[in-house]
């Protein structure tokens, strides 16, 4: 809101510069910029529905340097004549729980014209166009008290007869601003006999607004619930300067001292006559709500030692009545104090928060619990990272163009209702359609060597109320991985292969099984599901043409849950061995279909317990080499021992695999 | 006799002189030293020398022996130093040509912020809890003292799912999940994502916050100055001035936004703190009584702070970055920066 200080300075004596006074209402809680021409700039917060006047933010000053409000330029002489209003205008409130208070005075013989000079300055340093000297008034007061008001030419008005009620389904309206809206049932008109003439506290209606032919005015001030104003607004999509401080709720006294100023000034800039009289419907008195206060409390939750003068100083220079420990809260404050806890906010920021002392906590934690999902994730961050892959955070949104392009099927997705745009209108089920979009992304921008992973939750509607959430790790890596061009090779399966290895041996999973897998993702026969935990393998060539990516892109997704499972949570020493090994290489043929996994595994079960470690050492062509270390935990083997073992081995392998043995 | 000695030990010095190389001398060794070398013939033939001339003889053999084998010794060290001198020469490399290996991975700088700001608190005693992206009105809303249809609810721009599932728009949610299961003592963060319907240079659909909350007995303002005047002079220096100002928070109350001394200019003005020498942090207030209502918590007997705050504006501010998309965006140029 702006609020140009000199129209503050009406309402309340300033002493201190204006760059003070924007900084003592931003630490008083409203922030303030001071812009040029003397113009403040605050953000109203909001529960402050008294900061959306000018007077509301006098009142705020006045606290903040413990002075008062000025009050003598408020009253304005009533010229009423003789003809009164109950006998020239009727009002009738149909539904008063939306509109518990509406109050109107009519102005006789207006003539209609520019506004005067000092008025149109006004509100155009406050940020509002000058229309005419009747629309001015009405603004003017909406910026002065932050009551809205509304003008209707009163012959325009169908026997002169208000009624406020709620607008009938699919009841059409056009507003000032010549849009024309469909109405609901739940939402509350100014209307005549025959048709609304105003959306209630959020526009009026073209068919009785204000022209130069107005000779009579009929002024309305109300106070209309603040839910029904804050829906109507919203469905509306009309926001406007009434309907924001309707919606926060305002001051119920204001409605008449509004209605009185403004029928007075209306008058007198439009060399009219105010009626007699004044129309009042309302559902019942309100009165202003006392809290208790208990100061021990107040320094309890602060921190302080606040004397009770100070507090009951406090809280008068707000504008609360203190009678012992009672509190009556002004109307104005209304919508936001209603509790002890409010006045002790109240009493702190009026204070200022510089002077509470900061302490620290003196508390302990008896039943802690440590979260290891966190700590595990943060892990694995680390051990990727140490194997060349960068880390990626994608939006947990994608769109349907992505599940198309990597033919991931959409139906299980979750979707947003209200999505920005069609690319981020559905919860991601994988990771890899953002990953891929990171490569394009780089490819675009000439970096052809991308190793990118994420680990990120993932989505999928499910039967209860809250869809299911899952954490993956994703990986997708293209180009080479190496510091330097001179050293030759690029990313492929056997590169990811060993991220997974060391991925597994540093959480101390050691069974983990390579299986075949028909997943449309993997290029058949270059990948494999990493058994109960995801997959690993070259991205489909049918998917990377998807992508603006000239090269084989290889990925994995792993299910974190799975991964955290496995993991082994505490290790065990086991001691180192004592006597040396004795190997024996195989170098053989193995046919078709026979691989790596399944010769070691038969090596193993040929050799027992001695065979403690088997790997392959050397591959050309078909030719594999491998070697068998052989080791006692009780003493040195000899040769004949070991030699017994191995011609087992070498049987086996012919026997069980048919392998040719060099 | 002496003449032939003589002529030997001529030869030999001769052959290692003539020597170029480690074997060629080991030759030259063999011929004059070995076991069939003529001094040792001559060595052996002593025997046939009468008594009184076989020292002279003897010595005269063993002093050529002698000078032959320091001779060898000396030019072998010489030659073995050549050679190894001429090994190195040859071994020598371009110690600037690039190192071998795969280059390392980054963690993205929103991670490294997060787990920077998770540790002090770690460190502070809190332990971590988490709670779902997609989270049900109620959580989001409702239990943070935000009514259906109250405009605080619109201090977010929210993504909806349905008309109560919602993407939540801050980490606050985890505070009502925790507090509903169990008992104060408590002192928790909660770090994840939130979601708002917004996007420009400053503003992203999807971004981390760090939620933060303690409950116990007789906690006070003063120890949530405390703590978060902790953490910020952690996260941003231990000279950094750090102010509290009253602010609006429908689940605190009172509620205070945080202020650090900005960290272009130290508080002297510029265009990052937007000439207030101040930027803002953290968001943070008294837990409302009806927050704790809403757990069943009874506000006499237990009071509590919290606070939130967006970790991408802080990487920002630390960083030096201008457009928030950049973090989404992925660029291998810039995550290698950090």
């Amino acid at each position: 809101m702006k609020v140009p200080i000199e129209w503050l300075k009406d309402l309340v004596d300033i002493k201190i510069k204006p760059e003070q006074l924007a900084r003592l209402l931003t630490m008083g809680g409203l922030e303030t910029v001071l812009e040029a021409d003397n113009v403040l700039e605050i953000d109203i917060i909001p529960n402050r529905a008294d900061c959306w006047s000018i007077r509301g933010i006098a009142r705020e000053v006045a606290a903040l340097t413990k002075t008062k409000l000025k009050t003598q330029n408020l009253k304005l002489k009533i010229n009423e004549i003789s003809k009164n209003i109950k006998n020239e205008v009727t009002v009738e409130v149909r539904d008063k729980k939306l509109c518990p208070r509406y109050m109107a005075r009519a102005i006789e013989n207006v003539e209609i014209k520019n506004s005067p000079e000092w008025l149109k300055k006004r509100l155009e340093q406050a940020g509002l166009r000058s229309i005419n000297n009747v629309v001015d008034v009405t603004n003017y007061l909406l910026l002065e008290l932050g009551q809205p008001m509304h003008a209707f030419d009163a012959d325009l008005i169908t026997e002169r007869k208000i009624i406020v009620r709620r607008a009938n389904a699919k009841e059409k309206v056009t507003t000032l601003d010549d849009k024309t809206h469909e109405l609901d049932k739940d939402m509350l008109v100014i209307s005549d006999p025959n048709s609304a003439i105003a959306v209630a506290g959020v526009m009026g209606a073209g068919n009785t607004e204000v022209n130069p032919k107005t000779k009579t005015i009929i002024l309305e001030s109300a106070y209309f619930d603040p839910i029904s104003i804050h829906k109507t607004s919203k469905s509306l999509k009309l926001r406007t300067d009434s309907s924001i401080r309707f919606e926060h709720g305002v001051d119920w006294q204001v409605v008449k001292e509004a209605v009185d100023r403004g029928a007075a000034m209306i008058a007198e800039l439009g060399q009219g006559t105010v009626l007699k009289g004044k129309v009042d419907v309302k559902a019942g008195a309100k009165k202003p709500k006392v809290i208790k206060l208990r100061p021990a409390r107040v320094n309890q939750i602060l921190g302080t030692n606040i004397s009770n003068t100070q507090m009951i100083n406090i809280l008068k220079g707000l504008g609360f009545k203190v009678s012992g420990t009672q509190v009556a809260v002004p109307f104005f404050r209304a919508a936001d104090v209603y509790r002890e806890i409010d006045l002790i906010e109240e009493i702190a920021r009026i204070y200022g928060y510089h002077k509470i002392e900061a302490t620290m906590p003196n508390t302990s934690f008896p039943d802690k619990e440590v979260d290891q999902q966190d700590l595990f994730r943060n892990n694995l961050r680390q051990i990727l990272a140490g194997c060349g892959l960068n880390e990626a955070q994608t939006y947990s949104m994608i769109g349907p163009a992505d599940f198309e392009k990597t033919a991931l099927p959409q139906d299980k997705a979750v979707k947003i209702a209200n999505p920005m745009n069609i690319e981020e209108s559905l919860m991601r089920t994988s990771l890899l359609p953002g990953l891929l979009n990171v490569v394009e992304h780089n490819h675009n921008r000439q970096m052809e060597n991308v190793f990118v992973f994420e680990i990120g939750k993932v989505f999928e509607s499910a039967a209860q109320k809250l869809p299911a959430e899952k954490w993956l790790l994703t990986a997708a890596v293209t180009g080479s991985p190496f510091i330097s061009p001179i050293d030759k090779g690029e990313a492929d399966y056997f590169f990811l292969k060993g991220i997974l290895y060391n991925l597994f041996s540093a959480l101390g999973i050691s069974n983990y099984r390579f299986i075949d897998t028909t997943s449309h993702l993997i290029q058949p026969g270059q990948g494999a599901e990493i058994a109960g935990l995801g997959f690993v393998g070259a991205l489909h060539p049918d998917i990377v043409a998807n992508y603006k990516v000239n090269k084989p892109v290889f990925f994995f997704e792993i299910d974190l849950h799975e991964l955290i499972a496995l993991a082994k949570k505490e290790r065990r020493y086991k001691s180192l061995p004592k006597y040396p090994y004795v190997y024996r290489d195989i170098a053989m043929f193995a046919p078709k279909g026979i691989g790596n996994q399944m010769i070691i595994s038969a090596i193993k079960e040929a050799a027992g317990h001695l065979a403690a470690d088997v790997f392959l050492f050397d591959k050309y062509k078909d030719s594999l080499a491998y070697r068998v270390i052989y080791r006692s935990a009780k003493d040195t083997l000899t040769d004949t021992e070991v030699n017994s073992h191995h011609h087992q081995v070498i049987a086996a392998l012919v026997s069980k695999l048919n392998v040719r043995i060099r | 006799m002496q003449e032939k000695i003589k002529d030997i030990e001529k030869q030999a010095l001769a052959a290692i002189e003539k020597a170029a190389t480690a074997a060629a001398l080991e030759e030259v060794r063999v011929k004059f030293l070995g076991k069939k070398s003529e001094l040792m013939a001559v060595l052996k033939s002593l025997g046939t020398l009468s008594l009184e001339d076989r020292p002279q003889a003897g010595s005269l053999v063993n002093a050529s022996k002698s000078i032959i084998e320091t001779t060898i010794k000396e030019k072998m060290t010489a030659l073995l130093q050549a050679e190894q001198a001429k090994k190195i020469e040859a071994e020598k490399i371009d110690v600037t040509l690039p190192g071998k290996g795969i280059r390392r991975g980054r963690i993205h700088p929103i991670t490294q912020v997060m787990e920077e700001a998770k540790s002090i608190f770690l460190r502070l005693g809190y332990e971590i809890a988490e709670g779902p992206d997609i989270e049900s009105d109620h959580y989001n809303f409702d239990g943070l003292n935000i009514p259906p249809h109250h405009p605080s609810r619109d201090m977010w721009s929210t993504l909806f799912v349905s008309d109560s599932v919602i993407l939540r728009t801050h980490t606050s949610p985890v505070q009502v999940r925790v507090m509903e299961k169990r008992k104060p003592p408590l002192a928790i963060i909660a770090p994840g994502r939130v979601y708002r319907r917004d996007s420009d240079a400053t503003h992203s659909p999807v971004f981390h916050q760090l939620e933060g909350f303690l409950v116990d007995k007789k906690v006070t303002f003063g120890d949530l100055k405390g703590t978060l005047t902790e953490f910020l002079r952690q996260m941003f220096g231990q000279n950094k001035k750090v102010r509290f100002r009253p602010s609006f928070f429908p689940f605190t109350e009172p509620s205070a936004e945080v202020d650090v001394e900005c960290v272009m200019c130290s508080g002297r003005g510029c265009r990052l703190c937007k000439e207030t020498g101040w930027l803002e942090i953290l968001g943070s207030g008294m837990i409302d009584p009806n927050v704790f209502k809403a757990v069943g918590y009874d506000a006499e007997k237990h009071s509590g702070f919290a606070f939130g705050m967006g970790i991408e504006r802080i990487a920002m501010l630390k960083y030096g970055i201008d457009d928030i998309r950049l973090f989404f965006e992925n660029d291998i140029r810039f995550l290698e920066q950090f």
